[in-house]
């Protein structure tokens, strides 16, 4: 079920999208996201989701790959739904019905809130597809390096967060494996209450983080062995420098933006 | 700078959970020349571990010193020197790979190193080249089998270059494919880039070609010499723990039931032996 | 406890790129108090196999009887195959959790309803098989002990199950020498007290040697099935499924090849030790 899982995941590639510097991509990405946002018309929307798509044609991966990342978020969108059509309030009343009554103009600000996030959830989910875990803190740690200067440790966060995404998909497979284990040993993980609940998955996290404190010994052993000493004097091997689809890509945000804020 | 590692009295005592001293190396002198090819043997416990740690200045001795290369691992100004000299790969393939791209993971070892980017990039060329991995640059190290996952890890050591490599139980986690695959892959680094070898293992077939086997217990060194000197000598092997390759055994068994036969550790020869007494 | 087959497929996250059919169509029958071993390349759907018998993987096709009960039928209560099966996992060590060794090797027996007493009984048992002392580790934590300890505690926490069929992955994964040699004798000590034992195994050495009966799987099918002479000595077979000889069948084969006649059966060191005695007048000591 966990494999399942399609939101930051990295396809490899060399397509447009893939080329495109990271600290650009990820400012650009928010700057997008933010402008989501500011839209006031249909034309507007329908401005972002051609640009959607431009982007996922540019990063040459499947449209099916790409809808599923908004599958996996289906229930927040159901519920951002639901919540602003009932519980907005408006003036034109469309539906009546014992308690509910549902407004044109909360039916419609439903309805843009859900396009909002599955907009939202395919921007960003264009950046995990087309940017590796490690070039997206090398462009977090590259942005907040200015930091650096008041002792903020902008390197070590930058490395924890790398190695984190790099363990998740090892610490999936062991959860699934002494899950197995102990149902072998008759636990269950479906019943009862929460607290019995709670009380029943210990099992399964005592042994997890175990493992994984293990792991996180040896992974410092191994960088230990491997010259690790802090990130002074460190080389990084992807360098952030401007080439030309870069200035492209910021043309046609900027291009975006001004369309979006002219309000048309 | 013909001795790749001398180490003489050392001695390496850790802090039981009890609160007291317990010590993993009691007093070991072992010395490994350029070139060779070491294999260490001994149960569980037995201080090869910690002999590999210590060499590689994860851990400082007690008493006693190591040299490597002619580096005192105790001098803090060397410790990145040594390591970079003495490169380690472990046991789980996991649990020493720190990017989530290939390419990226081997670049770690020079990163640190502060080598100049296009260096880098020569040193990732070389590394995936001989560890035969070029066509994986650009995967996620999860989606590889455990025995590619140990020749990335290979080749993040190889990116530094180092003059010694340390293998502490790196085949233990395979299947006999990647195991086979990983122990050509040692013996050609050996062979044809000429780096220095210290293999430490529980498989006594990947000791049979070994220039020298040395032999541990307790934090002690039981035997130190050719795999001839280890594999016929019963007594030693009972009393490490260790179990003779079939070869050894089966040969050392015959020639003990009066049998006119060599002992030996090369099944080719040994089966012509049998052969001709027929 | 005998265990039927048949036709089981299974395909992992179906209808997705990463789409893999494991299983295809296996079917085999193991006799009550049978020694199996299971061989097969990494990805050969050993692994999917024994966990789908272990009931352990839900969606499967076809049938899996337990002495002649499908536990898959929801009339059947699966507390009963929990009982019945023990499974020990690969570096079975990682599943310990509790504080001390006592309550964790009790932890599968309390969970399947048995009386405290009877619990402690069981305990001891299973402590006293994996040569544990019970005054002496009961209430130490596992986590202090050595690797090759923990292990053993893990084992006996399966053992305490009292299961009728023991199933296995690479068991002996990670253990020196002398850990595969005992783990391997208690494993036919407890095949001798009537045991069903699957044994998934990468080392040949070790099933040649203990198995009465081998499977071997080939991405995803049964492509062998018989004794261990049988298998062991099938040389061409076993090298198209990319496996390797056990290291007797492998020297007897280079024998073979240079001209000494040595029976094909010959896969275990005892049988070639015998032969080449035979044949070159050694004299039993």
């Amino acid at each position: 079920m966990m494999q399942n899982v399609t939101i930051g995941q990295y396809f490899p590639g060399n397509s447009f999208m893939h080329r495109l510097d990271a600290r650009l991509k990820l400012v650009l990405t928010i700057v997008l996201i933010v402008m989501i946002f500011f839209v006031r018309s249909i034309l507007g929307y329908v401005s972002v989701a051609v640009l959607v798509a431009a982007m996922i044609l540019g990063s040459k991966i499947p449209f099916k790959m790409a809808l599923k990342s908004v599958k996996s978020m289906w229930l927040v969108i159901v519920m951002a739904f639901v919540l602003n059509a009932f519980f907005v309030k408006g003036e034109t009343v469309l539906v009546e019905w014992q308690f509910i009554r549902i407004y044109r103009e909360s039916l419609l600000r439903a309805v843009e809130m859900a396009v909002r996030l599955v907009l939202l959830v395919m921007i960003s989910t264009m950046l995990t597809f087309t940017t590796s875990a490690k070039e997206i803190t090398d462009a977090i740690e590259s942005l907040f390096r200015p930091l650096a200067k008041i002792k903020f440790p902008v390197h070590e966060m930058a490395l924890m967060m790398s190695i984190a995404l790099r363990f998740i998909p090892t610490l999936m497979e062991e959860t699934d494996r002494i899950m197995k284990a102990q149902t072998a040993r008759g636990a269950s993980f479906d019943s009862g209450n929460l607290f019995s609940r709670i009380k029943d998955m210990l099992p399964v996290l005592i042994p997890l983080f175990i493992s994984a404190f293990k792991r996180a010994e040896e992974l410092a052993l191994a960088m230990e062995a491997r010259c690790y000493h802090g990130g002074d004097n460190r080389t990084r091997l992807k360098v952030f420098k401007l080439k030309g689809i870069d200035y492209l890509a910021m043309l046609i945000i900027a291009a975006e933006m001004a369309f979006i804020i002219s309000g048309i | 700078m013909d001795k790749m590692i001398d180490a003489t009295g050392l001695k390496f005592a850790y802090i039981s959970d009890e609160g007291n001293y317990t010590f993993a190396l009691n007093g070991v002198d072992i010395q490994v020349k350029q070139g060779e090819f070491v294999v260490v043997l001994g149960r569980n416990g037995s201080g090869k571990s910690t002999f590999a740690k210590l060499v590689n200045a994860l851990n400082l001795p007690t008493s006693g010193k190591v040299m490597v290369a002619g580096m005192d691992t105790a001098d803090a100004e060397l410790t990145l020197d040594i390591r970079k000299t003495a490169g380690m790969v472990f046991q789980n393939p996991d649990n020493q790979l720190v990017a989530t791209i290939v390419e990226e993971d081997i670049a770690f070892g020079p990163e640190n190193l502060g080598f100049p980017r296009e260096e880098i990039y020569d040193r990732i060329d070389y590394a995936l080249k001989t560890v035969h991995m070029e066509e994986y640059r650009n995967h996620a190290p999860h989606m590889l089998s455990g025995g590619q996952k140990q020749r990335i890890a290979i080749a993040g050591v190889l990116a530094m270059k180092p003059q010694l490599i340390l293998f502490d139980e790196s085949t233990a986690m395979l299947d006999p494919q990647g195991r086979q695959d990983i122990m050509q892959l040692i013996k050609t680094l050996n062979q044809q880039e000429h780096i220095t070898i210290v293999l430490i293992t529980h498989y006594m077939d990947e000791a049979v070609d070994a220039d020298r086997v040395i032999v541990m217990k307790d934090g002690f060194v039981l035997r130190d010499g050719t795999p001839d000197t280890v594999f016929f000598d019963k007594e030693l092997l009972d009393d490490a723990g260790l179990v003779a390759p079939f070869t050894a055994l089966l040969s050392r068994e015959l020639k003990e039931a009066g049998i006119d036969v060599h002992t030996t550790l090369n099944e080719q020869s040994f089966a012509e032996e049998l052969c001709q007494l027929k | 406890m005998s265990i039927k087959v048949e036709n089981l497929s299974y395909t992992y996250m179906p209808g997705t790129p990463f789409e893999h059919q494991a299983l295809k169509n296996v079917s085999f029958e193991i006799e009550d108090a049978d020694f199996v071993g299971i061989v097969g390349h990494t990805g050969s759907g050993k692994s999917t196999l024994v966990q789908i018998i272990s009931g352990l993987i839900k969606g499967y096709d076809g049938k899996v009887l337990i002495n002649g009960i499908d536990y898959a039928d929801k009339k059947q209560d699966r507390k009963l195959l929990r009982r019945q099966v023990g499974v020990v996992f690969q570096y079975p060590e990682y599943q310990l959790f509790e504080e001390t060794i006592e309550k964790d090797i009790a932890y599968g027996p309390t969970k399947l309803g048995v009386e405290p007493e009877e619990v402690e009984r069981r305990v001891r048992a299973a402590m006293d098989l994996v040569e544990l002392d019970y005054d002496l580790y009961r209430n130490k934590s596992p986590f202090s002990l050595s690797g090759g300890q923990k292990r053993k505690v893990a084992i006996a926490g399966v053992l305490a199950m009292e299961p009728s069929i023991l199933i296995m992955d690479e068991p002996i994964a990670g253990l020196d020498p002398m850990g595969r040699e005992n783990f391997m004798r208690l494993t036919k000590s407890l095949n001798e007290c009537g045991l069903t034992i699957l044994m998934v195994s990468h080392n040949m050495d070790n099933l040649a040697e203990y198995t009465r009966h081998v499977l071997v799987m080939n991405d995803g099918e049964l492509f062998m099935e018989g004794t261990p002479e049988e298998i062991f000595s099938d040389y061409d077979k076993l090298r198209a499924a990319s496996l390797n000889l056990p290291e007797v069948a492998q020297f007897a084969k280079l024998l073979r090849a240079k001209g000494m006649d040595i029976p094909q059966n010959v896969i275990r060191y005892d049988q070639l030790k015998a032969v080449l005695m035979e044949k070159l007048g050694g004299k039993q000591l």
